[in-house]
């Protein structure tokens, strides 16, 4: 079981790889850059046949400003499809725009999670993360 | 006392150099709305029309107006004047100011004649119509501005979290292999980034202020206080400040957030300027109510203003100079300014240096009307 992590910003990726490392994170992080390989990533994967050898993410941390197609959009695509659903989205942003954190909840996301200035508040916010949706929270897969 | 034959001379002497040569248009109508008399302004615009019907020779009709007609409203209703603005038929806009004229034989008989008084006020027109274009242009720039403050402040949030972990992660992984002074830039690059990101925090609150929509909701006042006293409990437990809050808070009529903010702003305000050696610091919030205006307090002890900055320090980036606090950013008071106008209050400080302050807001109690950050 993995994290996806989909975040276009190098530096804010490394932070919270290392903030999830910190808090004695084991699992694999796979970080996508941007919306259209995250889409693709998740999305053609359609093929239900036991061949299909993709391993759903126990949890994903999205941006929502990411180039090409918008974390907004990849969120409903998943919230939409039967196959995708129940996997926990946390959209992890700077943005603070009403907006955003109320398109984010009509497209069914899990949580939404301003990114702090504060390095302190930063970290803790990400080990509150991980422990509730890794250690807490259960899925079906 | 009966007027001499010498007095009624000079009185119509008088009265006729006044129709002739007064700026404005005198015109004498009948109540088939025949011209009867015109002084020399209005033959000069509209030529000598005596005989014809006022209404063709002020607006080119062919029969009288529908309404706003003086003749109609004053035989009709008695009315001792009628005015009304209007376009007349070159495009000018005119005032006119319909009298009855009174009989002269008898003691204040009503005759069937009307006189009108008729001022041009095209100019007067035109600089309103420029005003009011002029108005929704600064207001277009005004949000345009807002929207350029709101998009800056926003992305610049994403370096600067960048930044801010960048060099939280240099002082755990690297700190104790820096010397004095690589410790002390480090330190330095610290501050400076967290003081960029409060100024950040704020200039996106206060571009928040006037993007706020309109809101009419009636909410208790002590829900919202205790809301921002919870917000601030690690600042005010850092500097040990002790709360009193008014038992007796009404329920306004107010945009709840902003309420909120503007509170937040000025606790935080107290509790910055609280003073170091502060043996009891404490914040009061009371409430009263004067001339149909609820009137909150956040009152402190703390080192207090000199009266010289009590206008100042609502201004924007205004920080009093003697104290060097990382976290002043100048911007919270302005905050707190914008919402009370926008809720059409005010709001002031009573201080005197050394001996605490108080600051005051005022809320209408009657205007149900909602939040408009245009006015502020």
């Amino acid at each position: 079981m993995h994290i996806l992590l989909i975040e276009d910003d190098p530096v804010h990726a490394k932070l919270v790889e290392r903030a999830l490392k910190k808090s004695g994170l084991k699992n694999e992080i796979i970080i996508i850059t941007d919306g259209e390989a995250a889409f693709k990533y998740l999305f053609n994967q359609e093929d239900e046949s036991p061949e299909n050898k993709f391993i759903y993410p126990q949890l994903i941390l999205m941006d929502i400003n990411l180039p090409k197609v918008s974390g907004l959009e990849i969120l409903r695509r998943i919230k939409q499809s039967p196959r995708l659903q129940s996997i926990p989205v946390v959209m992890l942003t700077t943005s603070s725009n009403r907006v955003d954190l109320e398109k984010s909840y009509e497209f069914h996301a899990n949580s939404y999670i301003t990114k702090p200035l504060d390095y302190e508040e930063f970290n803790q916010k990400i080990r509150s993360v991980e422990h509730y949706w890794l250690n807490i929270n259960e899925i079906p897969y | 006392m009966i007027p001499q034959k010498k007095d009624i001379n000079l009185e119509k002497y008088n009265l006729r150099n006044l129709l002739l040569n007064t700026g404005d248009g005198i015109i004498i109508k009948d109540k088939h709305w025949r011209v009867e008399f015109l002084n020399q302004p209005l033959i000069d615009i509209y030529g000598d029309q005596v005989g014809q019907h006022c209404f063709e020779m002020l607006f080119g009709r062919t029969s009288p107006c529908e309404k706003d007609c003086p003749i109609e409203e004053i035989l009709k209703n008695g009315a001792p004047a009628f005015k009304h603005i209007k376009q007349d038929k070159f495009g000018n806009w005119i005032e006119i100011t319909a009298v009855p004229a009174i009989e002269t034989d008898g003691p204040g008989k009503m005759n069937d004649s009307i006189i009108g008084i008729v001022r041009d006020m095209s100019k007067i027109m035109n600089l309103q119509d420029e005003l009011r274009t002029r108005n929704m242009e600064i207001k277009l720039k005004n949000n345009e501005l807002e929207n350029f403050v709101y998009t800056v402040s926003h992305d610049l949030r994403s370096p600067l979290v960048s930044l801010q972990g960048l060099a939280g992660a240099l002082m755990e992984d690297c700190y104790d292999q820096l010397d004095d002074q690589g410790k002390e830039y480090l330190l330095d690059i610290k501050n400076s980034v967290h003081r960029m990101g409060l100024l950040v925090r704020d200039l996106l609150d206060l571009s928040r202020v006037s993007r706020s929509q309109h809101c009419s909701k009636e909410v208790p006042i002590d829900g919202i206080v205790q809301e921002a006293v919870g917000q601030l409990k690690i600042s005010l437990k850092e500097k040990n400040v002790k709360v009193v809050i008014d038992e007796q808070m009404p329920a306004i009529f107010c945009n709840r957030d902003m309420i909120l903010l503007a509170l937040i702003n000025l606790l935080n305000n107290s509790i910055k300027f609280m003073g170091d050696n502060n043996p009891n610091p404490c914040i009061s919030i009371n409430h009263t109510i004067q001339d149909n205006y609820h009137i909150f307090s956040v009152q402190d002890n703390g080192i207090g203003i000199e009266k010289k900055y009590h206008k100042k320090i609502f201004e924007i980036f205004q920080t009093l100079n003697e104290i060097k606090d990382i976290n002043s950013t100048g911007v919270g008071l302005t905050i707190v300014k914008r919402i009370i106008e926008g809720h059409k209050g005010q709001v002031w400080v009573e201080s005197e240096k050394g001996k605490g302050s108080t600051f005051y807001f005022s809320l209408p109690i009657e205007d149900h009307s909602a939040f408009s950050p245009e006015q502020g």
